[in-house]
């Protein structure tokens, strides 16, 4: 059975392509890693894999989402959907969490929204302090009480992830998850993803433009130019031997990186 | 830099002086505002604080009822114009395109009139001017300024990833709008309609100086002004007390409003 299957999806905002002709698919427990520049329509294939899209791109093919037809389905059954088969964590921490609003109750609220629709009780105060200590963050009674500017960066991640992990998904997708946070912290949150993803045996969409981070934490991935999959195979592979010059390319920029890094004393 | 503080405290000591008069008047006023006994256009005296009007009424009772007026009628237009414009604004911020489109220019038509005109239609198409078409009226007014603030801060907040995390996690457009649109649009809101308490009160001056007000035994401001305006030179005070008193309850609600404004910053608030 396969938790997430892209067929033939083409992707265009009026006249202009952005997506052309992708298939994919996830398996439960899979990790996928989906990777390309900035504009590569990686971010725009995993809203559609959960319906939200904007208005104005329209989308022909066929995404199956724990085996409900995504596109063109309503409202009602996409907003089900995504409560209990998907959870999403964004790039940018400063803006995932509600300013206004504390930590402990942004994460309350999702959890309450899968208990009410499990049909189960559960304490919800123990389960929000649960879920930041699962998350590694320090003192979670204190950071239940603060508002998210009252926390770092990397917390405030983690609570995005905590966030996300209070739907209890089977999908999880992490769209550029690190990028804007630094380097040490980046390690840290790709720790925690990594276990967390372990040890809740979810899949993981993995959206990233950044090759080692990509090859730290998926099996597989997905190489993306201008909208179309120039490659695709298990990660040691394609990176070790690139076909594509695209990947060649990336492989080779990433890898002067490195080099340059360890260069300098 | 300016001390928030005291831009709140003056605003809030004038607008809750008015409210203390206001509600002073339900239970105690110095003279029955329709006795004529004070005789005509007296000078103000320790009888008669601001003297009396043309028909020997103590002017200063009325100037006093005329708060409790205006408060009903500010709260009353807020709240008509508050309901209507932020259901129609979030309901814009949500729709497709097409209707969004369609609610925005309407919108913009609409705010093209001066509040008071679009006032003044209201009351001439209903058919007896009372205190409540021109609550009403001032409300239907306000409501298209404060649909299109609402429409465009909730779609600024829509588009942060909070929301789309929100969606992704399963919630419903409702509780979108209740946990995480209105709480975090509120404060500019709020702000706003201190702003509009204001406008209100000074537009049902303006209609009432023009008869379209409420009719004679309530004694609005406006309607003061307007029965002072032959006396003018022989009595200044009929004109001078309720244009004392509707400054002072204008600056006031501006005042609270900006400090309110300084209170609510995001940035400031919450170290709890």
């Amino acid at each position: 059975m396969t938790l997430l299957a892209i067929d033939k999806l083409n992707l265009a905002a009026g006249d202009i392509p952005l997506v052309h002709d992708l298939s994919l698919s996830l398996a439960p427990g899979e990790r996928l890693g989906l990777i390309g520049e900035s504009g590569s329509g990686k971010s725009l294939t995993a809203l559609a894999a959960i319906g939200l899209l904007p208005p104005a791109i329209a989308a022909t093919g066929s995404v199956t989402l724990g085996g409900t037809q995504v596109i063109g389905a309503s409202d009602a059954t996409l907003s089900r959907l995504r409560g209990t088969v998907t959870a999403t964590v964004f790039q940018e921490p400063l803006t995932a969490l509600d300013p206004l609003m504390k930590i402990g109750r942004q994460v309350a609220i999702p959890l309450a929204r899968r208990a009410r629709r499990d049909g189960t009780s559960i304490d919800i105060d123990r389960e929000v302090i649960a879920l930041l200590e699962a998350v590694a963050l320090p003192d979670p009674a204190r950071i239940a009480r603060a508002y998210p500017h009252e926390i770092s960066g990397g917390q405030r991640q983690r609570v995005a992830i905590a966030m996300a992990l209070a739907c209890r998904p089977q999908l999880l997708i992490a769209d550029e998850p690190t990028t804007a946070l630094d380097v040490t912290t980046q390690a840290e949150i790709l720790k925690l993803l990594d276990r967390l993803v372990r040890e809740r045996n979810m899949a993981l969409l993995f959206i990233s433009h950044d090759l080692p981070v990509v090859a730290k934490i998926v099996d597989r991935v997905v190489v993306l130019q201008k909208g179309r999959a120039v490659e695709a195979g298990p990660v040691a592979e394609v990176f070790a031997t690139p076909r594509h010059a695209y990947t060649q390319n990336l492989v080779a920029a990433a890898r002067q990186f490195d080099a340059a890094l360890e260069a300098t004393p | 830099m300016k001390r928030p503080g005291l831009t709140l405290t003056i605003g809030v000591l004038l607008v809750g002086l008015h409210i203390v008069v206001g509600l002073l008047t339900l239970v105690w006023l110095p003279y029955d505002p329709t006795s004529m006994t004070g005789g005509r256009l007296a000078r103000p005296s320790w009888e008669h604080w601001a003297g009396t009007d043309r028909l020997g009424r103590d002017f200063f009772t009325q100037v006093m009822i005329g708060s409790r007026i205006a408060l009903i009628v500010g709260i009353g237009a807020v709240a008509i114009g508050g309901v209507i414009g932020v259901t129609l604004g979030i309901l814009a911020a949500f729709a497709t395109k097409l209707l969004d489109d369609a609610l925005a220019a309407t919108l913009d038509i609409l705010i093209a009139f001066p509040t008071l005109l679009i006032a003044m239609l209201v009351v001439a198409a209903s058919d007896t001017a009372s205190l409540f078409t021109a609550i009403l009226a001032l409300g239907i007014a306000l409501s298209a300024i404060v649909a299109r603030l609402t429409r465009i801060l909730a779609k600024r907040v829509l588009l942060l990833d909070y929301i789309t995390a929100a969606r992704t996690s399963g919630a419903s457009w409702l509780a979108i709008v209740f946990e995480h649109v209105l709480p975090n649009i509120a404060p500019t809101l709020a702000v706003n309609f201190a702003l509009q308490f204001g406008l209100a009160v000074i537009a049902e001056a303006s209609l009432s100086y023009l008869g379209l007000g409420a009719p004679p035994p309530n004694a609005s401001w406006g309607r003061l002004l307007q029965e002072a305006q032959g006396t003018v030179y022989t009595a200044p005070i009929g004109a001078i007390a309720p244009g004392i008193a509707l400054v002072s309850l204008a600056i006031g609600v501006n005042l609270l409003a900006d400090g309110l404004r300084e209170l609510t910053d995001p940035s400031k608030r919450g170290r709890a």
